[in-house]
């Protein structure tokens, strides 16, 4: 007799994105099972040991205010952190974290243990079972899942969270093994299952540095890197106080003519160069040898030695992955200043593994042409845990919004960084690994990470996810916020002796007129801290709202501009494609134009414009036939 | 559902010259004209011929063509004609394209075009060959503006800067521009996204400098918009003075044995003549006014208004001064004018008794801020007219039009892009020296960068993720 079990979503893999999905599916009241080859690896951190970084900080953020787990996780078990670009604008901002990689995926483990609704299961899903939803038709429905061992679970939605478990292969020079990261068991099975239902795979590539016994480098050699001396936490709901603690230190080192010698004469025995490896590695975190190779005027490279964890000696060599041999690797890391005679504890590698082009989900993250099957992470052709994390979320909470008979989450990209990650994802052609990064932001300035309680905590709230105590917190900062905006707008300070006096010690220009205070605070030489003693009426402030009140006011022009550009945008985002247009009745569009079109069968015009091999003409055309089609029903 | 049909147009100019040529884009181009085009031997063979091939025949009258046969069909000619067949999607509109070629003359093509449109075509609008042409993705929408200008240039200059622009000078220059703007971004974006590796340290003060650079670039560009306009439009030139100075048979002179009279508008109000003269390879819409002087007749007060109100849009000021009688106050109040425009004075009647000397009007003019230059002119005695060419190259095209290869910027749309990338850098500029950080730079370099991909029809994209990527080292 086989096992049979009926729940509301399967979650296959328990990475970032899996442990999101499940949780926001449980939380939302929904039966859920999360499925995954090793109980040991949940939230495992296969690569580097740190959580957030450039732009990654603004996702992480976002998950928190949606209310995920990531950022309530890392604050509980970092073991440094540091806001990056503190001397650059507020927009780029990011805060990161280095963890203590065993704690977060145990703390994460003991969350997801401690969930209603929510089972943990160990084992391999090696069949997606489903039906075609209506006679005769292309479209399919998932009815449930198979694991390796006979058990079926019958469910009304599935989140595929593999990572880069489906049918891994790892590379280290000649040395192939057919696993997992970390040498963990791959999924064999469920590729072929998924191409069964007429979803495209593809290939890409990663990989990862060294880690090194941390008792045989010479730190003696090396620059210490410190955290920050007040730590600001990731979750909006973690109490700054409650953080301060004492702080791990990071190393730099750098590498030299006789590492890039070393790497340059042994090229033909890395699986890259030799052409072992078909897939596509990200060019954002290339191995040492690509860095070498395409920017070979360079002398020297950063590396950064990071630990892994409080209980461990191990050393990430951050800076330096590689999918050479195990020999010509030791060799190369023995010539780097500290490294002389270190030893390595796992060797780096190259991991190959099976994902989809993205372009098959809708925004939802549901695939296009399977009704309840959704795709999150590292599956879905990104790079790191917190693009992963984020998609996760989003998977999960539309898999639970679907069966509740809600409204999907959709943001778009002047709302988040999700909504422009996940937009990429879905609209572009990426080609590689795909990682967040500032610039991919248009609107950046509006999405900082400072403000992404503001921004999307509302929603969170209408999810479900975010509780009633922390929407009302949040209502009152809101409100202090704009109260005490209007108050430096419409107080205003004359040219008095005192005053002058005051800006002639901050070395500003003297008034000639009576100024508001807002004025003030917005001159270069100027804060709101600093104008205190003109600022008779001030009342004492939480910090949170200080900083908006000041970023506001300060950078108030450049807002206003792009404030103004989101307004163009989203013009074109709120021009609906009907689902029933019919793209050859569509006179003059290019057969390219045409082609990808009805492949893709955008939902705006807005989404139109970013396909790739759809040109301005094609969406002059488009609109013009859109306005026809409108009066002509 | 809009119809694609098929258009019809005389492609070349409706005058009479050797060869016309009338052309066809459409499905249907090819089965109207063999309804009309007849082999020597009166075969109907178009609809099976092969693309790109030309064939000799007879074109026939398509209102009784019931009754023509392989026997009669010479009794219904209209031209003997060559017809080539262009089959989509390798035209120039990527749609079916058929090109009748028939003798010139105008009564000839109005008839060819009278049998084509009676046979099934329909008469294209203006521009609508290169609107579809745009529309099919043949071309992008500088070219199409550029075609259109072709169109509408007045003289072989103009033409030549538009062919230039089609070949893509302009656009090459434009690329060039925003490959340097977006360098700089993905500088600034690579160091924000990795602070550890990429630093600013210095930075403001590098980007300052390339954007004195950009802005040169840029300058030039729309310097030569307004060059380009000149000469599609021609130089507006008011000649003023006061009544029988000579300007009248100055004009006529100018005129005189090469006249090219394009245009002759009377004015609304009287005393005001407007025309159109070509000078060399520039033309000039010269505008003759009554004479600048105080007057008290309310009828001739309404002519001075107007006048003075073309002076201030003129490009360029003719003042013809009659140098055989001395200067009074009229004079004096029209050099006042002079001080802030391009000028030329011309001393005319330079054969008769000198009474006024160069050395005066330039002592009066010796404040202005504005290029004025003396010529000396006799129109009986036929002296300076080379003189006022040669002045008049000098002032618009630095005297060196002809061999300079540079591209124009011929087009309104280019020119206002051009302004906004000029103005945004100058933003950046100011971003810089208020002291902003590193991150709003990229702001308005984005912008730059967006505006001039407008004049070249290019998008954003994923340009500057690829550029970060492949010119600096990322970390990890």
């Amino acid at each position: 007799m086989e096992i049979r079990e009926k729940v509301d979503v399967c979650i296959i893999g328990a990475g970032h994105a899996g442990c999101e999905a499940a949780l926001a599916c449980a939380r939302l009241g929904l039966e859920t099972v999360i499925f995954t080859v090793s109980v040991d690896s949940i939230a495992l951190m296969p690569c580097n040991p740190n959580v957030g970084g450039s732009s990654k900080g603004h996702l992480v953020r976002e998950l928190d205010a949606l209310g995920g787990e990531m950022g309530i996780n890392i604050d509980k078990t970092f073991i440094q952190s540091k806001m990056l670009n503190t001397s650059k604008g507020p927009a780029v901002h990011s805060l990161r974290a280095q963890a203590d990689k065993s704690e977060y995926s145990r703390s994460m483990r003991k969350v997801l243990e401690a969930q209603e609704h929510l089972t943990i299961k160990q084992a391999e899903v090696c069949e997606i079972l489903w039906e075609n939803s209506k006679e005769e038709s292309d479209e399919k429905k998932i009815t449930g899942v198979k694991t390796f061992t006979g058990a079926i679970y019958e469910c009304r939605a599935i989140v595929l969270c593999t990572g880069t478990y489906l049918n891994a292969r790892c590379l280290c020079g000649e040395a192939i093994t057919y696993t997992g990261p970390n040498g963990l068991q791959a999924a064999t099975h469920l590729t072929d299952s998924l191409k069964n239902m007429g979803i495209d795979l593809r290939r890409f590539k990663t990989g990862t540095p060294a880690r090194m016994d941390g008792r045989t480098i010479d730190y003696s050699k090396m620059e210490e890197q410190f955290g920050d001396e007040r730590i600001v936490p990731f979750s909006f709901t973690t109490d700054p106080d409650s953080i301060q603690k004492e702080q791990a230190s990071c190393w730099l080192t750098y590498t030299n003519e006789k590492t890039h010698d070393i790497i340059r004469a042994n090229l033909d025995r890395s699986p890259i160069y030799a052409g072992i490896i078909e897939g596509t590695g990200p060019r954002y975190c290339p191995s040492i040898e690509d860095k070498v190779v395409k920017f070979s005027e360079k002398e020297r490279h950063q590396v950064f030695l990071e630990p892994e964890g409080l209980h461990t000696h191990e050393m990430y060599v951050g800076g330096m992955s590689s999918s050479l041999p195990e020999d010509v690797q030791l060799a190369m890391y023995r010539t780097v200043p500290g490294l002389e005679n270190c030893k390595i504890v796992r060797n780096a590698y190259a991991i190959e593994y099976d994902c989809i082009n993205a372009k098959q989900l809708y925004p939802s993250l549901e695939f296009k042409k399977v009704k309840g099957l959704f795709a999150a992470g590292q599956f879905n052709g990104s790079s790191g845990y917190e693009e992963a994390a984020v998609q996760g979320l989003v998977a999960g909470i539309n898999a639970a919004m679907e069966l509740l008979g809600r409204e999907p989450l959709v943001m778009d990209r002047s709302e988040s960084y999700i909504g422009v990650l996940i937009d990429d994802l879905v609209t572009k052609d990426n080609r590689e690994p795909y990682r967040m990064m500032t610039s991919r932001s248009e609107y950046r300035l509006l999405l900082r990470q400072d403000n992404a309680d503001l921004r999307l905590s509302e929603k969170g709230f209408e999810i479900g996810l975010i509780s009633k105590e922390r929407y009302e917190a949040l209502q009152v900062k809101k409100t202090s916020i704009e109260k005490e905006m209007n108050r430096l707008k419409t107080t205003f300070v004359g040219g008095n002796k005192e005053v002058q006096e005051f800006l002639r010690l901050h070395e500003s220009s003297e008034l000639k007129t009576a100024a508001s205070l807002a004025e003030l605070i917005c001159r270069p030489e100027l804060s709101y801290e600093e104008i205190a003693p003109l600022d008779k009426e001030r009342v004492s402030l939480p910090r949170d709202v200080i900083e908006q009140v000041e970023i506001e006011i300060k950078y108030e022009g450049y807002i206003v501009r792009q404030t103004r550009q989101v307004e163009q945008y989203k013009k074109m985002e709120k021009k609906l494609i009907p689902s029933d247009i019919d793209y050859d009745q569509v006179p003059s569009l290019r057969i390219e134009a045409r082609q990808k079109l009805k492949e893709f069968q955008p939902i705006s015009v807005g989404q139109a414009s970013r396909l790739s091999g759809v040109s301005p003409a094609d969406i002059s055309v488009l609109l013009v036939y859109l306005e026809h089609f409108k009066s002509n029903r | 559902m809009e119809r694609k049909d098929t258009i019809v147009a005389i492609a070349t100019a409706l005058t009479d010259s050797g060869i016309g040529i009338i052309r066809l884009s459409g499905e249907e181009s090819v089965s109207i004209v063999n309804r009309i085009f007849l082999t020597k031997s009166g075969k109907r063979i178009l609809s099976t011929v092969k693309s790109h091939t030309i064939h000799y025949g007879f074109l026939v009258d398509y209102n009784y063509i019931s009754e023509i046969n392989e026997d009669n069909f010479k009794n219904y000619l209209i031209d003997e004609v060559m017809v080539s067949v262009m089959k989509a999607p390798k035209s120039y509109t990527m749609e079916d394209t058929v090109e009748i070629n028939c003798h010139g003359g105008v009564l000839v093509m109005k008839k060819v075009l009278e049998a084509v449109l009676n046979a099934g075509a329909r008469m294209a609008e203006p521009g609508e060959f290169t609107k579809r042409a745009f529309l099919n993705g043949r071309i992008d929408l500088s070219q199409a503006e550029a075609v259109i200008d072709v169109i509408h240039s007045q003289n072989e200059l103009a033409l030549k800067s538009s062919v230039n622009q089609l070949k893509g000078d302009l656009a090459k220059k434009i690329r060039e521009l925003r490959e340097a703007v977006l360098y700089e971004i993905a500088f600034i974006e690579s160091a924000l996204d990795d602070p550890e590796h990429i630093s600013l340290e210095g930075y403001p003060n590098r980007l300052s400098e390339k954007i004195i650079f950009l802005k040169k670039d840029i300058k030039q560009l729309l310097e030569s918009a307004e060059n380009g306009r000149i000469i599609k439009e021609g130089i507006s030139t008011v000649i003023v003075g006061k009544p029988n100075a000579g300007k009248s048979s100055l004009l006529n002179y100018i005129l005189g044995e090469d006249r090219a009279i394009v245009t002759d508008i009377a004015g609304t109000t009287r005393d005001i003549l407007q025309e159109n003269i070509r000078l060399g390879d520039i033309s000039l819409n010269m505008i003759d006014t009554a004479g600048i002087r105080d007057t008290q007749d309310p009828v001739e007060k309404i002519g001075v208004e107007k006048a003075k109100k073309y002076v201030e849009d003129a490009d360029l000021l003719l003042y013809v001064v009659d140098s055989s009688v001395p200067l009074d106050q009229n004079d004096f109040d029209i050099l006042k004018i002079l001080q802030n425009k391009k000028s030329i004075v011309l001393m005319n009647k330079s054969d008769l008794n000198q009474v006024v000397e160069e050395k005066m009007i330039m002592d009066y003019l010796k404040d202005s801020v504005s290029d004025i230059s003396i010529l000396h002119t006799s129109t009986t005695n036929k002296e300076g007219l080379d003189a006022f060419e040669k002045t008049v190259h000098q002032m618009f095209f630095r005297g060196d039009i002809k061999q300079d290869n540079q591209m124009m910027i011929i087009n309104i749309r280019h020119k206002e892009a051009l302004q906004v990338a000029y103005d945004s850098l100058s933003l950046v500029e100011r971003t810089i020296q208020d002291d902003m950080p590193e991150d709003f730079y990229s702001i308005d370099l984005m912008s730059a960068y967006t505006s001039l991909g407008t004049i070249i029809g290019e998008e954003v994209e994923d340009d500057l993720v690829e550029e970060i990527f492949s010119k600096f080292c990322m970390g990890k």
